[in-house]
């Protein structure tokens, strides 16, 4: 089948799981990220420095297992941009085959003010020169700009690959997946330990300078999604939760819910869809989901035993639940039974994944992933 | 690099100074046309998602 015809299936397939309606198969999301190139044999930090490479693995990954719709082919990790300016936050690890990010603060608490009233010297003055190395001479500077500009050429290619070559889905569109404020300030300005402090200590600067960064920021990246194009694409934005970790449900709702509310309404009342690919629990917070109608929100969470999930949010389309311990140490049949039993009992309105997002070695066995993927496809519930 | 472009010396540190430094370092990407040099900037340094 051509990329064009898969693309016309898969659009029915999320259709209708996005509606809770029945489909002729439950449709494969793909939460693999580093996983596929040790699986494929690669050396990680080579073919994360090799686009080529990158491309070639990333095809073979969709040859083999055929999933659906995609959270990463290739573009998550841009190690060759951040290497050309000193490369102080990411690395490959001493075992070879672990990506690391490190926790730091490349913002001060005294600094808010500075964010919210001129981002733009804000962000040269302070955290982009706290973010590259030492001594960074223009020629290294202007190589750096050539590498990110490189390596938005390879995402536009290997999303062109994916949406039209083999008819397979995203997310959400490209360029429409928002960082919201807080979610920013603890993964990539203040850091977890930071934020978490600040909270506390520094609750109204937090609040005005994200007041700020969503205006900002954030908006405009959520107006452009109300109108991108959805060829190949379940929602029309998508947001990552992480940060949600530290917060209490009061919390979320002071700093976190203010924001996202926004985004809901304005898909709601633009007829559009909203995804969140959330690392941590969701259901603390089911209480802010409830009334959302069907249809209009995504969720993948990683935390959340998806059958209470169901029941405590039957109008919410989720996506998750197969558990990487059983497909790295499991049998063939063992990952087929389980997989089996999520399809029965969750059916209409889930989308097949896994657990936590694959990453290491052991996550998965080739030959389990292999039977699963073949059972979930050929599977009518 | 356009005509008008007047020469930088690469090999010295980028001034994190704003707006001079910055502009600086705008005007330092040559390889680019000269009104995409602080959008790609912004972009860079974190105030675009």
């Amino acid at each position: 089948m051509n990329g064009q015809n898969m693309l016309a299936e898969r659009t029915v397939l999320f259709e209708n799981a996005m509606n809770h309606r029945h489909n002729s198969r439950v449709p494969m999301f793909s939460n693999f990220w580093t996983w596929k190139y040790l699986d494929g044999g690669y050396d990680l930090y080579q073919v994360l420095h090799d686009y080529d490479l990158l491309e070639k693995a990333n095809r073979e990954f969709h040859e083999r297992y055929q999933f659906d719709c995609y959270m990463d082919i290739g573009t998550r990790n841009p190690l060759r941009v951040s290497d050309a300016f000193g490369g102080l936050m990411h690395h490959v690890d001493a075992s070879g085959e672990a990506l690391v990010v490190d926790d730091r603060t490349i913002m001060y608490p005294e600094e808010y003010p500075e964010l919210r009233d001129d981002p733009q010297e804000f962000y040269w003055t302070k955290a982009f020169h706290r973010y590259v190395k030492n001594g960074l001479t223009l020629a290294e500077f202007s190589n750096g700009v050539k590498e990110f500009m490189d390596f938005g050429a390879f995402v536009a290619r290997i999303d062109s690959i994916f949406r039209f070559e083999y008819g397979a889905f995203s997310a959400s569109p490209p360029n429409t997946f928002i960082r919201s404020p807080f979610e920013f300030i603890f993964s990539y300005l203040r850091g977890m330990r930071e934020s978490a402090m600040d909270i506390h200590k520094h609750q109204t600067e937090l609040i005005e300078t994200m007041d700020s960064m969503w205006e900002t920021m954030c908006l405009p990246v959520l107006q452009r999604a109300m109108t991108a194009d959805m060829t190949g694409s379940i929602t029309s934005v998508g947001f990552a939760f992480l940060a949600t970790s530290i917060l209490s449900p009061s919390q979320f709702e002071k700093f976190y819910w203010r924001y996202f509310k926004q985004a809901l309404d304005m898909a709601m009342a633009n007829n559009k869809r909203v995804f969140v690919f959330s690392e941590e629990e969701m259901l603390r917070f089911a209480e802010f989901y409830e009334d959302i109608p069907k249809g209009v929100l995504f969720i993948h969470p990683e935390q959340d035993d998806l059958i209470a999930f169901r029941k405590r949010l039957p109008n919410i389309t989720i996506a998750g639940g197969m558990p990487a311990s059983l497909l790295g140490y499991g049998t063939r049949q063992e990952c087929i039974d389980y997989a089996k039993q999520l399809i029965d009992c969750l059916g209409e309105g889930y989308v097949f994944s896994t657990d936590k997002m694959m990453s290491y070695r052991n996550d998965a066995k080739r030959e389990n992933l292999l039977a699963v993927t073949d059972f979930v496809r050929g599977y009518s519930y | 690099m356009n005509d008008n472009d007047t020469a930088i010396d690469k090999n010295k540190e980028v001034d994190f100074s704003y707006p001079e430094g910055f502009m600086e370092a705008a005007a330092s990407l040559d390889f680019l046309p000269e009104e995409m040099r602080v959008p790609m900037l912004i972009a860079l340094s974190g105030t675009n998602q």
